[in-house]
């Protein structure tokens, strides 16, 4: 299943154009750019709310450069900031969104 | 895990960190430069992640650089502790490595403070730094209308990159006025070529037809899963809001920033004696004039060592790497002066240009009115400025005991986004200036690391036990 929501950000029409591949999102298979950025290709497909504070806030990309932790999510069994994780085809992503209500 | 040794050991790739590389090497030293990143550049000229997206002229002059140097590259390494003689620890996709060298140049960098806003935690506000990564690294753009806000050069670049990248901006705040910036013409002018960068950055703005506000600040932002508007209002010198006329702006994307704090924790951690310089940026490392620190080995450089700007964290770097030669037994006493007098006169003028931004940029006091007592102040730890009040009216004094009594500081940043605003409000306060509040104690690991990756992979009859041996 191929998810489509609303796109936060847009990428250059040159990486749209570049090598395509596909990641798993919670289960949802969204189209994504090999070799771009996690974050990026989250925000492209759609998903902005990445995972929730303690106190139930929903967290999204902040820093973009690996600092604030707010963008983390489970990569391939590991949690990872998502601005510092370049896209591989079949990357295995889960966010931790159960905390929010 | 592996461990290698080099004569030199050089923490971030930005300008500073390079440079110092490039000069140790070309002066005959063996030099590991460990780096976050996936190429040089920092995040000044940070590098396209994707060959796609084009670079900038001094990105791709600097990684030229790298390049030639023979300096050996540790890239998308994570420095997690640096010991003392010194031991880099890093950890990678590959696993778990060591550098080790007599040397070591840190060149950290910095992190930016936003000011905490109702609202600022949304999905959708993006720090300054972050919006300037997202156009050079990743060729990226907000998809909808965006405003951008805060203080310093950075805000008409992010909207200017925006436009020129046929994205939307629905306003500019800058809490800096028309005057603010004609005070620091003098020291700006001294720098022609970036100061005419500077002026068509604001034209590109203004022809595009968008809404340009000086002396204005966000004070809120709306949405419920995300960003769905930003109000506006106007502040006076003091960056105190200006009652009455507020001012609602439709956008779903925000990228704020409010100037630059040395990130010092790897210096701090190691020992080096700290100073409180305002207008570098607050704690700085005590330097002698060719970037030593007082821990013997230790060099700093770049804004990481206090907030001067690009051009003389490549100045400071070069200085860096010569006085590593020099004492390494790698360059004469007197080549040495020859070497170091130019570079010293260079970074002193680049670094009065760089001043001048900082000073621009240095926080006013009004804008911690702007931060309400039930405003998220610690992003990690969801603990608003009522929380921080609290701990300060019970008897918090420093950062350390607010972090110990509050959690403040000691989620997964570390206190790195929170902790400027935190020290702050604690001074606020106390009534006492943001010097004594201190900084938070740095201790590793510098950041959060996997403990699997640490550990290694093991079987249980991996572990060493003792032999039962009774005698």
């Amino acid at each position: 299943m191929l998810k489509t929501k609303t796109v936060a950000w847009r990428r250059s029409p040159l990486l749209e154009s570049a090598t395509p591949c596909q990641i798993t999102v919670d289960g949802h298979l969204i189209a994504a750019v090999a070799g771009e950025c996690l974050a990026t290709a989250l925000a492209a497909g759609g998903y902005v709310a990445l995972g929730a504070s303690p106190g139930g806030r929903i967290r999204g990309v902040f820093c973009m450069m690996g600092v604030c932790q707010q963008c983390v999510a489970e990569v391939d069994g590991i949690i990872r900031p998502t601005c510092m994780v370049v896209v591989r085809e079949g990357m295995d992503v889960r966010l931790s969104l159960e905390a929010l209500s | 895990m592996t461990e290698q040794a080099f004569d030199l050991a050089v923490i971030g790739a930005g300008p500073a960190g390079a440079a110092a590389a490039i000069e140790a090497a070309q002066h005959g030293l063996s030099v590991a430069l460990v780096d976050e990143q996936t190429a040089p550049g920092g995040q000044v000229y940070r590098a396209p992640v994707h060959s796609a997206v084009a670079a900038g002229a001094e990105g791709i002059r600097l990684r030229d650089r790298v390049e030639a140097s023979g300096v050996s590259h540790f890239r998308e390494r994570t420095v997690w502790h640096v010991a003392q003689g010194f031991t880099v620890s890093c950890v990678s996709a590959a696993g778990v490595e060591r550098v080790s060298a007599p040397r070591l140049v840190v060149a950290a960098g910095t992190v930016e403070n936003v000011l905490p806003v109702p609202g600022g935690t949304l999905p959708g506000v993006i720090g300054l730094a972050g919006a300037t990564i997202l156009l050079k690294a990743h060729g990226t753009i907000p998809a909808g209308p965006t405003v951008v806000a805060g203080v310093g050069p950075l805000v008409y670049a992010v909207a200017a990159g925006i436009l020129a990248a046929g994205g939307q901006i629905a306003a500019v705040a800058d809490l800096a006025g028309p005057r603010d910036w004609a005070a620091r013409l003098p020291a700006l002018a001294s720098r022609p070529s970036i100061l005419a960068q500077g002026l068509r950055w604001m034209a590109e703005i203004r022809r595009a037809g968008v809404k340009l506000r000086f002396r204005h600040t966000v004070v809120a932002v709306d949405g419920k899963r995300s960003v769905t508007a930003v109000l506006l209002a106007p502040v006076d010198r003091t960056w105190r809001i200006r009652a009455g006329r507020e001012e609602t702006v439709i956008a779903d994307s925000l990228a704020m920033g409010h100037g630059l704090v040395p990130a010092g924790e790897i210096a701090q951690a190691l020992g080096v004696e700290h100073v409180f310089r305002a207008e570098a940026g607050g704690f700085v490392p005590r330097l002698d004039d060719f970037q030593r620190s007082t821990v013997a080995g230790l060099y700093l450089a770049g804004d990481g060592a206090g907030i001067a700007g690009a051009e003389a964290a490549g100045l400071a770097g070069r200085l860096a790497g010569l006085a590593v030669a020099r004492d390494a037994g790698m360059l004469e006493e007197r080549a040495f002066e020859e070497k170091a007098r130019p570079v010293q006169r260079a970074l002193a003028r680049a670094a009065r240009f760089g001043r001048a931004i900082s000073a621009l940029m240095a926080m006013r006091p009004g804008l911690l009115d702007l931060v309400a007592q039930d405003t998220v102040v610690c992003r990690c730890e969801d603990l608003d400025r009522a929380v921080i009040e609290g701990a300060a009216a019970a008897g918090a004094q420093d950062l350390n005991q607010l972090k110990s009594s509050t959690r403040c500081g000691m989620g997964p940043c570390q206190g790195r986004i929170c902790g400027e605003f935190a020290a702050r409000i604690l001074a606020r306060h106390h009534g006492v200036n943001r010097e004594v509040i201190g900084l938070w104690t740095a201790r590793a690991p510098f950041r959060p690391v996997p403990l699997d990756s640490l550990v290694g992979a093991f079987e249980y009859a991996d572990i060493p036990k003792p032999t039962f041996d009774p005698r």
